[in-house]
C-alpha cells in the first residue's frame, strides 16, 4: 500500500496579542509566531520608538555623492580582461555557422565563446562572446565574429502575433508555458485561475449599466543605469564573481549549477548596485547567460574578466515589462455598486510566458461579488520579459482603473465615491480622503474637459488659451511577501562595537540604513554605531531583492538576533548592577534598571564583561504569521496639464498614499514612493520599446529614442505614508518598492481624460494620441 | 570606434591637406556627432583631423551694420549666451539654447550642428543598411516613421536634424566654405539638399570643403521668433520646430520668412506661408492663413500625420508672438 | 531660456564658460586675428597621434596624470580604466544621460563623447575632485541630507552638473535648476529631491557669505 503523505507538523507557536491596524483605529489581533520569536512591534510602540520611523539619511550617501562607492562596473583587478557579448542580429533564424577565426587572430584577444544553440528567436539572443585586453579590442574582436543565419519569418508585436497566420515563435510542443494551458498559434491560455468568484453572467444581468473598453500598454524596458554585468575571477578552483545583481545567492546558485562546481567554491559580491527594477534577480538576465559566459571566458583566458552589456544589448536581452491588451467589462447599479467584472488580458513577454495582468482587477473593488478573469500569453520574437516593478500590475491597473474611471463618468459619479462604494479594504478607505485633500480633489473638472468648472490659469506665452488641466485618481494593490531564506547575524564585540551581518544586497533602497535602525532600536544604541556587512555570499543567506520583500524579510531576523544579543548583554549588565536581567531596559547606549535610571551601565561596559571576543546571534526568519491584512493598499492622485493644440501632456502634481506597514526610515521609504511615481509617469507619457515591423529589430535601443522622464518633466510629487501595524512579523514592516507604481499609469490617463474630455486607451500618451483622441471626440 | 590616428591641425589649409592625404579621413570640431558615428561604426576613418587646434574659428562678432559672423567652431552654448546675438537674432539664440543638453551645448559647435547627419533611428544604427549608408532602401517608408518627414521625402524620409539651421535660413544666413580652390559663400536656403538631389548627403559641401564661418545679415527692422514642440520638456528632439522672421512697416508685413524644422529632409521654407503673411497685418487672421498655407501639400507618412497639425499650430503661435 | 543673460555690452561677445575654455585651449586671446589671417600664417608641423597608444598628460583634479591610450579612447574610459577615477559612470555612452559628466575648465561636458586626447591642456574635474566622504562639498552634503539618491549610479553626474550650475548661477530658480540639470537622467526617480538639494546648497552658500 502506498504510504500516505503525512502533513508537516506545525511548529510550536507562541501567542501574542498585538494592537494592529491604523493609528486611531487599532484593534487587538492575536498572532502565533514560532517559539523563540518576540512580540511584534505594534501601535503601542509608535510612541516608544527612538529610531524606528524617524527620518535618517542613508549611510552609503557620502560614498555615492563623492564617486567613491564601488559598483560592480567600477571593479578593476590586476590583469583583468574585458569581455563582450555578441547577440543575434536577426529576430528569427537558424544559425548555420559561427566563424570566430578572425576574432581569435586579433592581437589582444584572449578567449572566445560561442553558443551551442542553433535557433534564434529574438534579436539580441546570446551567440558568442570574446575577452580581450581592452574594451576597444573586445569590441574590435566582436565585430570580427561572423555569424551566418538562415532567416525565418518573425512576429514583432502582440497584436501582430495574435493573427492566425502570424509566423510561429514556437512549435506547439515547445511552448514555454504550463501544459495545463490551451495553445493555438502564438497564443497560450487562458491561464487557470482560482481567483474567480461569483457568477459574472448573473452579475451583468443584474447590472443597470455596463461599460466595456479595450486598453493597451506597450513593452517597457527596465533601463537600469548600470547595465547588467559581472567581473569573474578564478583563483584555482575558487571563483569570485562581482555582480551587478539584486540577488547574490541566485547568481551563486545559477553559475554553480551551470558550471557544475560546488557552491562553496563560488563567492558573489555586490557592494553597490546601479538599478535593476526586477531585471537583475537571476544569475544573469532572462535573455542572456552572460554571467556564466564571463566565468567561462575567465577560465579559458586564465585572467579575471569584466563583462558588461552595453546600452543597446541591455534593451534587448535583459528583460522588459510585457505588453498587454486588456478588455474590461464592468456592470454596475446606478448608485455605483459593482455587480460584475470580467477582465480579459493578452500579454506578450516576448519568447517567455508569464504576461498576466489580472492582479489589480482581482484585488481591487473587493465588494464586487462577481469576478472572472481570462489571461493569455502571446509569444513574439522579442527578448523575454522579466519582473519589472510590480510585474503585470501597473498594466493591469491601467486597464481596470481606466475602465472604472469611464464607468464613473457614465454613471455621473465622482471616481473617488465610486471606489469607496466598492471598497473592501479599511486601509484604502482611510487613504482616499487623505489623498483627495492633498491633491485638492475639489478642483477637479465636474465635466471632463470643461474649463468653466475648473479655475485653471494658463501659462503665459504662445500657448495661452490652449492649456487644460485635469485631475485623476486610481488605486493600486500589492502583497506582503516574505522570503524565509532570510538570515541575520548580530555580532556584539567585546569593545562594544556592533555588526549586522546578512548576505543580502542593498540595491539602493536604503536597506543598510533600515537594518541598522532596526538593530539599534532593539539594542538601545545609535544606528550610527551599527556596522552593516552585506552583499557577500559568504555571509548568512539573504533574499533576492524582488517583490518588495527585502525589508520585510530581513528586518524580523535582525530584530530577533539583536534581541537575543541584548538578552546576553543584559545578563552581563545584571551582574554589574546587582539587578535581575528581567528588570533591565536599554536605551541611548545604556542599560539601566527599569524605574531607576540612575542605576545603569553603558553598553560598552556590559560588553566588556563577555567571555571571549564576541556575542554572535544568528537567526533565520520565521514564517510570516497572521496579519492585520496580507495586502498592501495604495491610492494615487494626479494633476496634469494638456496643451490641446499640440497634444503635449505635462504632469503637474502627483500624490501617493501608501501602506508599508510600520515605516522603518520614512526618508528612504518616501524616496522609493516618489521614485515609483516618477518611473510610472515616464511609462505613462514616454516609454515604448519599438521593434521595426519589417526587420524585427529594435529601433530605439538607446536613451535618446527610448525616452525616459527627464528633470525638465519633473512634477510636484508628494508621498503620504499611512502606517499600519500589520503584526505579520515581529517588526510589522512591509515592502514599498513596487506598490506605488501600480496606480500611476491609470492615474495619469484618468487625469488626462478629466482635462480634455477625450479618453486615451493606449500608452504612452504622446502628442499624436492626444490629438487623435481629441479629433475623435470632436467627431463623436 | 575603429583605430584611427588623430592629427591636430594648425591651419585650415593644413586641415584640408591632412584630410586629403588619407582617403576616408574625417574632420572633427566638437566631436559630438562624430563620436556618435565612430561608436556606431557609421564612419571608420583612418585619420581624424582636429579642427579645434586651429585658432580663431570660434569667434562671434557683430559687424557695424549688425550682421553676425559666427565662427564654425563657436559652441552652441556660446551662441545661446551671446547677449548681443540674443537681442539681434533671438530665434538663433533660442534654437541653439534649446538644443540637446547643457553638457552637449558646451562642446557641440554650430558648424557641427548645421552639418550633422540625420538623427533618423535607422540611419543611426549600423545594422540598417539604408540609402544613406550605401543601401538601397529607406526603412522609414514602410516602417517606424512617427518622427519622419511630411514634406520633401523620397527616396529618403529622414528629417534634417539641425534646428540652428532652421533659424539661419529664416535670417537669410550664408555659409562660408573653405575649399582647395578657395572660398565660397552659399546661401543657407541653397545649402541644404533634398534627397531627390542626392540621397547620400544633406548639403552642398563638396569633398575637401569645410565650413569656416556663418554669416547672418543684420536683422534690424525684423522681428523674429523660434519655437519647438517636444515630447519631453527638454533634451529631446523637437517633433516640429519653426523659425519665423517678418519685416513690417505701417502695420503691414512687407517681407516674411517662414521656416519649419523636423518636417522635411532640409529646413523647410514655406513660400506659401510667407505669401499669406505679406501685405497683411500680423494678427489672428494672418497667423491662421499662414498656418494653413504652411501645411498645404504636406504628405504625411503612416505614423506621422500629427506633425501636420503640429506644424500648423506652431506657425500660428509663432506668428502671434510677433504681433 | 533659463540661463540668465549677461549684462548688455553692445556689439561685443560676452564671455561664457565654454568660450573661456576654448580660448584657453587654443592659446589665443579675445583679440585674435581674423580667420583669414590665421589661415595665411605658415603652418606649424602637425602633431600626429596614434593609431597606437600615445602618452597623454591630463590635468585631473588639480594634478597632472599621464595615461597611455590609443587616440580612440574617450575621456570617460581614460578616467575609469586608466586613472581609477570611477565616479563618472558609463550608462548610455552617447551623451544622452549625463552620468559621465565631468568639468572641463569648469564647464560640464559628457566625457563619453570626448576623446581623452581632446582633454589635454584643460583642467578636468571629476566628482572625486569636488569632495571626499569625510569632507563633502555643500552640494554633496545636501544630496545626502535630502536623500537625493537611491541606487546612486546617476548621482555623480548630477552632482557635477549641479556644481557647475551653482558656480554659474549661485541662486537658481526651480526652472533654472531644471534647465541646468536637463542633460542628466535618473531611473530611480530622485529628481524632486535633487532639486531640493541644489536649493539647499544654494541657501547654504548664501548663509556662508552673509
Amino acid at each position: 500500500m502506498p504510504q500516505q503523505p503525512q502533513p508537516p507538523k506545525p511548529d510550536p507557536t507562541l501567542t501574542f496579542t498585538a494592537k494592529a491596524g491604523l493609528p486611531g483605529s487599532g484593534q487587538p489581533l492575536e498572532v502565533h509566531p514560532a517559539v523563540g520569536d518576540i512580540k511584534p512591534w505594534d501601535l503601542d510602540d509608535l510612541a516608544r520608538f527612538v529610531h524606528m520611523g524617524k527620518p535618517r539619511p542613508r549611510r552609503e550617501g557620502p560614498l555615492k555623492v563623492t564617486g567613491r562607492a564601488r559598483y560592480t562596473y567600477d571593479v578593476k583587478l590586476p590583469g583583468m580582461l574585458y569581455g563582450r557579448m555578441i547577440g543575434a542580429s536577426v529576430p528569427a533564424a537558424e544559425i548555420l555557422s559561427i566563424d570566430t577565426s578572425a576574432a581569435e587572430a586579433l592581437p589582444g584577444v584572449k578567449a572566445v565563446w560561442t553558443t551551442e544553440s542553433r535557433v534564434v528567436r529574438f534579436a539580441g539572443q546570446d551567440v558568442a562572446a570574446v575577452a580581450a585586453v581592452s574594451p576597444d579590442v573586445a569590441r574590435d574582436a566582436a565585430r570580427l565574429v561572423k555569424v551566418h543565419y538562415k532567416e525565418r519569418p518573425f512576429t514583432h508585436e502582440l497584436r501582430d502575433a495574435m493573427r492566425p497566420d502570424a509566423p510561429r515563435v514556437f512549435d506547439m510542443d515547445r511552448f514555454p508555458t504550463g501544459r495545463d494551458m490551451g495553445r493555438s498559434g502564438n497564443v497560450a491560455g487562458p491561464r487557470p485561475t482560482r481567483a474567480n468568484r461569483g457568477d459574472v453572467d448573473k452579475g451583468f444581468a443584474e447590472a443597470e449599466l455596463t461599460h466595456e473598453g479595450s486598453y493597451y500598454c506597450p513593452v517597457h524596458t527596465h533601463a537600469p543605469l548600470e547595465t547588467h554585468g559581472v567581473v569573474a575571477h578564478w583563483e584555482g578552483d575558487q571563483l569570485t564573481i562581482y555582480a551587478s545583481t539584486q540577488a547574490i545567492f541566485a547568481v551563486r546558485e545559477g553559475v554553480a549549477e551551470a558550471l557544475g562546481v560546488d557552491r562553496k567554491n563560488v563567492k558573489v559580491i555586490c557592494e553597490h548596485m546601479g538599478g535593476g527594477f526586477g531585471s537583475k534577480l537571476g544569475p544573469s538576465a532572462t535573455g542572456s547567460a552572460f554571467s556564466v559566459v564571463a566565468c567561462r571566458l575567465a577560465k579559458l583566458a586564465g585572467a579575471p574578466v569584466k563583462l558588461f552589456l552595453d546600452r543597446h544589448q541591455e534593451h534587448l536581452c535583459t528583460g522588459n515589462a510585457p505588453s498587454a491588451l486588456m478588455k474590461v467589462k464592468l456592470g454596475a447599479k446606478k448608485d455605483g455598486t459593482l455587480t460584475a467584472v470580467h477582465y480579459q488580458s493578452w500579454g506578450s513577454a516576448g519568447v517567455a510566458g508569464g504576461a498576466g495582468t489580472a492582479g489589480p482587477a482581482n484585488a481591487l473593488h473587493g465588494k464586487n461579488p462577481n469576478y472572472k478573469a481570462d489571461e493569455w500569453d502571446v509569444f513574439t520574437n522579442a527578448g523575454p520579459a522579466a519582473p519589472l516593478r510590480a510585474p503585470g500590475h501597473s498594466q493591469g491597473a491601467f486597464g481596470i482603473e481606466s475602465a472604472m474611471d469611464e464607468l464613473a463618468d457614465k454613471l455621473g459619479i465622482d471616481p473617488v465615491e465610486l471606489r469607496k462604494k466598492n471598497e473592501a479594504s479599511p486601509v484604502r478607505m482611510a487613504q482616499y480622503d487623505v489623498g483627495a485633500k492633498a491633491i485638492g480633489w475639489e478642483r477637479r473638472n465636474k465635466q471632463a474637459g470643461d474649463m468653466s468648472t475648473g479655475a485653471w490659469g494658463s501659462a503665459a506665452g504662445p500657448a495661452q488659451g490652449s492649456l487644460r488641466r485635469g485631475l485623476g485618481m486610481a488605486n493600486g494593490n500589492w502583497y506582503v511577501f516574505a522570503a524565509e531564506s532570510s538570515n541575520a547575524q548580530v555580532r556584539v564585540n567585546r569593545d562594544g562595537s556592533v555588526e549586522v551581518i546578512t548576505g543580502c544586497q542593498d540595491i539602493g533602497t536604503g536597506y543598510r540604513t533600515a537594518m541598522a535602525i532596526v538593530a539599534a532600536e532593539e539594542l538601545g544604541i545609535d544606528p550610527g554605531d551599527v556596522t552593516l556587512r552585506l552583499g557577500d555570499t559568504t555571509f548568512p543567506e539573504g533574499p533576492g531583492s524582488g517583490g518588495s520583500v527585502t525589508t520585510n524579510s530581513v528586518a524580523p531576523a535582525v530584530r530577533l538576533a539583536a534581541s537575543q544579543a541584548r538578552e546576553q548583554l543584559h545578563a552581563l549588565a545584571a551582574g554589574l548592577l546587582g539587578a535581575s536581567a528581567a528588570d533591565l531596559t536599554a536605551a541611548n547606549g545604556r542599560i539601566s534598571v527599569k524605574g531607576d535610571g540612575a542605576k545603569s551601565v553603558s553598553f560598552k561596559q556590559a560588553a566588556a564583561k563577555m567571555s571571549g571576543e564576541s556575542i554572535d546571534c544568528l537567526v533565520k526568519r520565521a514564517k510570516q504569521y497572521e496579519t492585520f491584512r496580507g495586502d498592501l493598499a495604495g491610492t494615487q492622485f494626479a494633476e496634469v496639464e494638456v496643451d490641446v493644440e499640440t497634444g503635449v501632456v505635462r504632469v503637474v502634481k502627483m500624490v501617493s498614499v501608501n501602506d508599508c506597514g510600520l515605516p522603518v526610515n520614512p526618508l528612504t521609504t518616501q524616496s522609493q514612493v516618489l521614485g515609483a511615481m516618477i518611473q510610472g509617469a515616464s511609462w505613462a507619457l514616454f516609454e515604448n520599446r519599438l521593434l521595426d515591423r519589417n526587420v524585427g529589430t529594435m529601433v530605439n535601443p538607446n536613451l535618446e529614442w527610448y525616452k525616459i522622464l527627464a528633470p525638465a518633466d519633473m512634477f510636484e510629487a508628494e508621498s503620504i505614508l499611512t502606517p499600519v501595524a500589520n503584526a505579520g512579523n515581529n517588526t510589522s514592516t512591509a515592502g514599498i518598492g513596487e506598490p506605488p507604481i501600480v496606480p500611476t499609469l491609470a492615474a495619469v490617463a484618468n487625469a488626462v481624460f478629466n482635462a480634455i474630455g477625450a479618453r486615451i486607451r493606449e500608452l504612452p500618451i504622446t502628442p499624436d494620441r492626444v490629438l487623435q483622441a481629441l479629433s475623435e471626440a470632436r467627431r463623436a | 570606434m575603429n583605430r584611427f590616428e588623430l592629427v591636430r591641425a594648425q591651419t585650415l589649409p593644413q586641415a584640408r591637406e591632412l584630410a586629403a592625404e588619407k582617403p576616408g579621413s574625417v574632420l572633427k570640431a566638437g566631436g559630438i556627432d562624430l563620436l556618435d558615428h565612430l561608436k556606431e561604426h557609421l564612419v571608420e576613418p583612418p585619420r581624424v583631423v582636429d579642427l579645434k587646434t586651429i585658432p580663431g574659428l570660434s569667434q562671434i562678432s557683430v559687424d557695424k551694420d549688425g550682421g553676425l559672423r559666427i565662427g564654425a567652431l563657436a559652441t552652441l552654448a556660446q551662441v545661446a549666451a551671446n547677449a548681443a546675438l540674443q537681442r539681434s537674432h533671438p530665434a538663433l539664440a533660442r534654437a541653439c539654447g534649446e538644443a540637446a543638453s547643457p553638457q552637449i551645448r558646451n562642446v557641440a559647435t554650430i558648424g557641427g550642428n548645421v552639418l550633422q547627419r540625420p538623427r533618423c533611428w535607422y540611419y543611426r544604427l549600423e545594422s540598417y543598411k539604408c540609402f544613406k549608408k550605401g543601401g538601397d532602401t529607406c526603412f522609414a517608408l514602410a516602417g517606424e516613421n512617427r518622427y519622419h518627414v511630411i514634406f520633401g521625402g523620397g527616396p529618403v524620409f529622414a528629417t534634417h536634424p539641425s534646428n540652428a539651421a532652421v533659424a539661419l535660413v529664416a535670417y537669410g544666413a550664408s555659409f562660408v566654405l573653405d575649399g582647395p580652390t578657395g572660398g565660397r559663400a552659399v546661401a543657407a536656403s541653397d545649402f541644404f539638399l533634398l534627397p531627390a538631389q542626392d540621397a547620400t548627403r544633406e548639403n552642398a559641401l563638396q569633398p575637401g570643403e569645410l565650413l569656416k564661418e556663418i554669416r547672418v545679415p543684420s536683422a534690424a527692422g525684423w522681428k523674429s521668433a523660434y519655437y519647438e514642440v517636444r515630447e519631453r520638456a527638454a533634451f529631446d528632439w523637437p517633433l516640429v520646430s519653426a523659425a519665423i522672421a517678418i519685416k513690417a512697416s505701417g502695420g503691414v508685413v512687407r517681407e516674411a520668412r517662414v521656416v519649419l524644422g523636423q518636417v522635411a529632409p532640409i529646413p523647410w521654407r514655406s513660400a506659401a506661408a510667407e505669401k499669406a503673411l505679406v501685405g497683411r497685418a500680423v494678427g489672428a487672421a494672418s497667423a491662421e492663413a499662414a498656418a494653413m498655407a504652411a501645411v498645404e501639400g504636406a504628405q504625411p507618412m503612416s505614423e506621422n500625420g500629427y506633425k501636420v497639425d503640429l506644424a500648423a499650430t506652431l506657425v500660428r503661435r509663432t506668428v502671434m508672438t510677433l504681433a | 531660456m533659463a540661463r540668465r543673460p549677461p549684462p548688455p555690452d553692445e556689439g561685443r561677445e560676452q564671455p561664457s564658460f565654454s568660450r573661456r575654455s576654448f580660448l584657453k585651449s587654443a592659446g589665443v586671446s579675445a583679440a585674435a586675428t581674423t580667420v583669414v589671417g590665421v589661415a595665411e600664417r605658415a603652418p606649424a608641423a602637425p602633431a600626429v597621434l596614434g593609431p597606437d597608444a600615445v602618452t597623454l598628460t591630463l590635468k585631473v583634479n588639480g594634478a597632472p596624470r599621464t595615461v597611455t591610450v590609443e587616440p580612440r579612447v574617450t575621456l570617460l574610459d581614460a578616467l575609469r580604466n586608466h586613472l581609477d577615477l570611477t565616479g563618472a559612470k558609463p550608462v548610455c555612452e552617447r551623451g544622452g544621460c549625463g552620468a559621465c559628466t565631468v568639468l572641463v575648465d569648469g564647464a560640464p561636458i559628457v566625457s563619453c563623447l570626448m576623446l581623452a586626447a581632446d582633454a589635454e591642456g584643460h583642467e578636468i574635474t571629476t566628482v572625486e575632485g569636488l569632495g571626499s566622504p569625510e569632507k563633502m562639498s555643500a552640494l554633496q552634503a545636501a544630496f545626502v541630507e535630502k536623500d537625493a539618491l537611491q541606487c546612486g549610479f546617476c548621482t555623480p553626474g548630477f552632482v557635477v552638473a549641479g556644481t557647475a550650475l551653482l558656480a554659474q548661477n549661485p541662486h537658481p530658480s526651480r526652472a533654472e535648476i531644471k534647465a541646468g540639470l536637463a542633460g542628466n537622467l535618473c531611473r530611480c526617480g530622485t529628481y524632486g529631491r535633487i532639486f531640493e538639494a541644489v536649493e539647499a546648497a544654494s541657501r547654504a552658500s548664501a548663509g556662508k557669505r552673509s
